[in-house]
């Protein structure tokens, strides 16, 4: 009966111990507990920021892009989860803000899950003057069911107003619409092109 | 009364099991693999000779902590061989194109390449450059990645053995 007691008492102690060992923080733990502490972590490790967040965008419930600025450089740190921990999920290296031109500009896809692509188009505004930016392209498909849609609806755009934080943000599921990206541009609050490079 | 101690026994050891399961891949990968390391020095000796200098010495990248091990000169390029211990859990690894290495006379070794291994503890790697154009007595890594700028400047002294 005493050597069943001890037993029994070092099994629980096991089973506590390795409930522990998977909910703690250490060595044996992965992720993190916040898409905003994953993001600080992320910064912390690559050794860039840490960098003052401007806009957080949430996409869907398992993705949040930190929209920030350091120093001279902006990015765009994504946090994804997967189960109910947070993951880096890439862009978290800064872009240099070139002061010389009036929009500085950055891209980058990935893939999350099966059947995401997560694009993201991003930058910084330079010239105060242009109150917002606009993304035109063509759309190439619209997902799977690329059927008889018609060819007037080809050429679209992206706008977005550009406020005191000077950060824009065009976001979309590669794997739903995909575009070729025409060119960008940088409007005043008259509609006067400002800035425009043409892209591709 | 038995059955609760039955049942009692048998989530516990549900939960040794399950959470052993789980907890698995996670212990395998914090076994270190440095089975490349020693194959990767005898394969220097393909340039010619080779020196090896004893360095062990380490500079903070924010709280991370980065040694040099050791250096190899051979005629063809010169070898740094690294141990990075990051603090925390595991995170982006280490961007080695962003360590510039200069001699005493300040001629920057260009980079050629690097490899590593790692584990959640940190990783050991080699970064490779472009061989001495001359003889030196010290050497000068810079970290140079946003606006980090650290230096660690260590000597060069032939106590390694000549092959």
């Amino acid at each position: 009966m005493k050597r069943k007691t001890i037993v029994m008492t070092l099994e629980w102690a096991l089973a506590v111990l390795l409930v522990f060992l998977f909910f703690s923080d250490g060595p044996f733990t992965i992720g993190s507990g916040s898409a905003a502490e994953a993001h600080e972590r992320s910064e912390r490790s690559y050794h860039y920021g840490p960098s003052q967040t401007i806009k957080e965008i949430q996409y869907r419930n398992d993705i949040v892009i930190f929209l920030s600025t350091y120093k001279n450089w902006f990015s765009a740190d994504t946090s994804v989860k997967k189960g109910w921990r947070w993951f880096p999920g890439g862009g978290v290296g800064g872009v240099e803000i070139d002061k010389s031109k009036a929009v500085s500009y950055s891209w980058e896809i990935s893939r999350y899950k099966k059947e995401r692509w997560i694009a993201k188009f991003y930058g910084y505004v330079s010239d105060p003057r242009i109150t917002s930016v606009v993304l035109n392209m063509d759309v190439i498909n619209e997902g799977k069911q690329t059927d008889s849609k018609d060819d007037t609806q080809k050429m679209t755009v992206l706008k977005q107003s550009i406020t005191e934080d000077r950060m824009f943000l065009f976001l979309w599921n590669e794997a739903e619409i995909r575009y070729t990206w025409k060119s960008l541009q940088g409007l005043d609050s008259e509609g006067n092109v400002l800035y425009e490079q043409t892209l591709n | 009364m038995i059955r609760v101690k039955l049942a009692a026994t048998i989530i516990r050891r549900i939960i040794i099991i399950v959470f052993a399961i789980l907890l698995l891949p996670r212990i395998l990968t914090l076994i270190p693999d440095n089975r490349g390391d020693k194959e990767n020095i005898k394969a220097l000796e393909k340039d010619g000779p080779v020196v090896k200098y004893d360095i062990h010495q380490s500079m903070l990248l924010d709280q991370d902590r980065f040694t040099v091990n050791e250096i190899y000169s051979t005629p063809k390029q010169v070898v740094l061989r690294y141990t990075y211990r990051p603090k925390g859990t595991a995170g982006w690894s280490l961007p080695e194109n962003a360590f510039k290495l200069y001699d005493s006379s300040g001629n920057e070794l260009r980079y050629s390449g690097s490899s590593s291994s790692g584990t959640p503890w940190g990783s050991t790697g080699f970064i490779n450059y472009s061989a001495l154009i001359e003889p030196t007595t010290s050497m000068r890594l810079v970290y140079d990645w946003y606006d980090r700028n650290i230096e660690l400047t260590f000597p060069i002294q032939k106590e390694g053995e000549e092959q």
